[in-house]
């Protein structure tokens, strides 16, 4: 399998009032084609704002924006904004946004709404666009009926359904995810996930899949990277994630994931995320671990293999 | 993949069918469209009545300050409608005088009068065809049988109209009338006119009615003419006014109110729809394009607002008219020029800069939607409601601020518009002589044509606004 999406050393930060927010802060990866890779993470640790940084959808109070972003062998930093829009967005790489509930128009009816991208991309009249629609929504398994329905007419799930219906209406084939599943029921997420690994092996999708339940990930995921304060610090295939966290962040969020066979009793991650806009120095992660070294606390980890797809960011692991 | 088609929504069709099936919407658009149709015949009429309108000459036949017709209903009274008898109805009889070369012709006129007030004015209009003078009597013979000289004179060829209530030589004839019956000489031409000679004898004047003798007789007026011409002809036309007139009466210039109002209707609503249309959508428009693009735009915008706030509005209205005398036409235009920006601008930019960051706009911004796709396909879809409330807010207001503008003396000078209507009343004293029809029919107008677009918004915006759609 072939590389689709490489990152090295993607950087986004914020303007605030309070100061610059170190957001994303020098990530670095790559993504195969075909595979799902989970972000997972607390909140308010750059999960989104990785999404943001990757489809180069900057809010206007962007501070600093640089790093390697190549995708399907161009370098999207090169890209103008028109060029983005006509060329890569919804055409090669789209996005769900978090809350699917507010990412439908309130006053276009789930008919014009699907069909917005073939009218502005493809210039197809009315009556043929909402044809594509009608497929679209046929993809997602949702009846023809909903047309000429409202958005605040519908279910959670099925507005999320629409929304990656959109997402997914010129085809792409690298979507980025974005909490798809938060606020709905367990249900309806599970019908969502099976959905969205229907259509993976549909149309050869290539995901990044950003939430904060594990569980959900595991369900989904090939590779999972856990971010923690704009940096990933630990990235790898799904099983030694899982069975052999390596950083001590990972463990304890995984300490913390209930399970259900086990009656042990729920951990929990002393302290809270750091602020973004003043980060501790050293490992940014330091003040909460509790295997924190003297040398933690002034020097930045760098990643460390520790088997053939398998990073992590720790001193413990370099020393070893 | 057919049957979907048709069930997506089929847009302004859809909404007419449900604002029409709604109460209130019926209400509005009933009222809306009998003014509508009001306007349109005075839009396609063939009269030009705008210049009639001001045209005193033109409304002889109409009697001054005459209450609509309709109130005979409230006060019971038989009260005189105008009575025209035209020169056809009046019985004409030529004598040639043998020997004498002289040509006689009479001309007699018969009114059954069984109304409760007398006449407020009686005209005879005279049209005399002869190369020499003539000599013409005229008189009016009662159903008693008894009779006044009116009118005994020799006179040009022409046309000739006796205002018979104010004509000298009538109230000379008529005051030796008195004299004669030694009734007092106080009586008015019009009460001389149609009481019986009984009650004049006796020192009042009784009105005296067609079925009060019996049998029912009708009064008559009888022309004379006498002249040696050989094409001698005499017409005539009589004009009994009465005190109600038609379906609003008519104002001091004894022009019929109705005519203004049907006249008045095509163009207040012209100029409140128009200017409450543009100037609120210029106004949305450029609220929502500053909240929307901000930093400098939004600056400019709202500075160029702040300024537009402060502008005398009213003042500057009242000086442009004041010096250039424009037509109403013109003043649109200045309306909408010094309300280009304004309130609305600034409430649609705070509405606008909350909607651009909600999630589906970056949504659509990520599925390559333009900016202007996104402000006008995204923002200003979800201001409509908020606007469409202005604009139905503001074409009452517009229709008013043409009034004011009336009554300060400075409308259009020629129009006939409902404000100017009701500035001609203030400026007639008609609430101090009590006219109400000449205030009270153009205000109910005015308030017809709010009221309408506030039912009609009412329902508009159960329709329009997604939120409150209810399936």
């Amino acid at each position: 399998m072939s590389v689709l999406l490489s990152l090295k050393g993607l950087t986004l930060y914020y303007r605030t009032r309070r100061g610059v927010v170190k957001a994303v802060d020098g990530v670095s990866f790559d993504l195969k084609e075909g595979s799902c890779l989970s972000l997972v993470g607390e909140s308010g640790c750059g999960k989104s704002s990785m999404a943001y940084a990757i489809m180069r959808l900057l809010p206007r109070n962007t501070h600093t924006y640089c790093g390697e972003l190549i995708f399907d062998g161009k370098n999207l930093m090169d890209l103008t904004e028109n060029d983005l829009r006509r060329d890569f967005w919804l055409k090669k790489m789209a996005m769900v946004f978090q809350g699917a509930m507010n990412s439908l128009n309130p006053v276009l009816n789930i008919g014009e709404q699907l069909a917005e991208p073939f009218t502005i991309h493809l210039g197809l009249d009315k009556l043929e666009a909402l044809k594509r629609a009608a497929e679209l929504l046929e993809l997602v398994r949702l009846p023809n009926s909903l047309l000429d329905k409202y958005p605040h007419e519908l279910s959670g799930g099925m507005k999320q359904r629409v929304v990656i219906a959109t997402a997914l209406s010129l085809r792409p084939k690298f979507l980025i995810l974005d909490e798809p599943t938060s606020a709905l029921d367990v249900i309806t997420q599970a019908n969502i996930i099976n959905l969205l690994k229907r259509l993976q092996e549909e149309l050869n999708l290539t995901y990044i899949f950003i939430t904060h339940d594990l569980g959900l990930s595991s369900e989904l995921s090939d590779y999972i990277a856990v971010m923690y304060a704009g940096k990933v610090v630990e990235l790898g295939d799904i099983v030694s994630i899982l069975t052999a966290p390596k950083h001590p962040y990972t463990q304890k969020l995984l300490a913390a994931t209930p399970k259900l066979l086990e009656d042990a009793k729920l951990e929990f991650i002393p302290g809270s995320p750091p602020d973004l806009a003043y980060p501790p120095p050293g490992c940014r992660f330091h003040p909460r671990c509790p295997y924190v070294m003297d040398v933690c606390k002034v020097r930045e980890p760098e990643p460390v293999k520790v088997s053939s797809e398998h990073y992590v960011s720790c001193l413990l692991w370099e020393r070893v | 993949m057919g049957d979907f088609v048709s069930s997506a929504p089929v847009g302004l069709k859809s909404v007419a069918y449900e604002v029409s099936h709604s109460k209130s919407g019926l209400a509005g658009i009933i009222i809306l469209a009998s003014i509508l149709l009001i306007s349109m015949v005075a839009v396609f009429s063939p009269e030009n009545i705008i210049e009639k309108w001001n045209d005193p000459q033109a409304w002889l036949d109409k009697p001054r300050l005459a209450a609509p017709e309709w109130v005979t209903i409230f006060t019971g009274q038989n009260s005189l409608k105008t009575v025209i008898i035209k020169q056809e109805d009046f019985r004409k009889d030529v004598q040639k005088v043998a020997g004498l070369n002289t040509t006689k012709i009479e001309l007699r006129a018969r009114i059954t009068y069984n109304y409760d007030t007398i006449p407020t004015e009686v005209n005879l209009n005279l049209e005399i065809i002869s190369e020499t003078r003539s000599l013409l009597t005229v008189r009016w013979v009662r159903p008693d049988g008894s009779s006044v000289l009116l009118l005994r004179e020799a006179v040009e060829a022409g046309q000739k109209s006796v205002f018979t209530y104010r004509d000298r030589t009538v109230f000379e004839n008529v005051q030796a009338y008195l004299q004669k019956l030694a009734a007092p000489s106080t009586l008015s031409v019009g009460e001389v006119l149609f009481s019986s000679e009984d009650s004049l004898l006796k020192g009042t004047a009784k009105l005296l009615k067609s079925s009060d003798v019996k049998p029912s007789r009708p009064y008559e007026l009888v022309v004379e003419g006498v002249s040696e011409s050989k094409f001698f002809d005499v017409n005539a036309q009589l004009n009994l006014l009465g005190s109600v007139y038609g379906l609003c009466g008519t104002d001091n210039m004894r022009r019929d109110i109705f005519v203004g109002i049907v006249w008045g209707a095509p163009i207040a609503l012209a100029f409140g729809l128009v200017a409450a249309l543009v100037v609120t959508l210029v106004q949305a428009v450029f609220g929502a394009i500053s909240g929307f693009y901000g930093s400098r735009v939004d600056e400019i915008i709202q500075r160029v607002t702040d300024i537009y706030l402060v502008l005398p509005f009213l003042s500057l209205l009242i000086t442009i008219q004041f010096i250039y005398k424009t037509t109403i036409w013109t003043l649109l235009i200045a309306v909408i020029a010094l309300s280009l920006f304004g309130g609305v601008t600034k409430s649609v930019r705070s509405m606008a800069l909350q909607i651009r960051e909600e999630p589906y706009i970056e949504a659509a911004k990520s599925y390559g939607a333009s900016r202007p796709r996104i402000l006008f396909l995204y923002i200003l879809p979800r201001l409509l409601p908020y606007t469409f409330a202005n604009i139905t807010v503001s074409v009452p207001a517009y229709v008013f601020l043409e009034a004011s503008l009336s009554i300060l003396g400075l409308g259009d000078p020629a129009l006939p518009t409902w404000g100017k209507i009701i500035s001609e009343a203030f400026s007639g004293g008609a609430a101090y002589y009590g006219y109400w029809w000449w205030i009270l029919i153009p205000s109910i107008f005015i308030v017809l044509v709010s009221t309408a677009f506030a039912l009609l918004w009412y329902s508009l915006d159960k329709v329009l606004n997604p939120r409150l759609r209810e399936e």
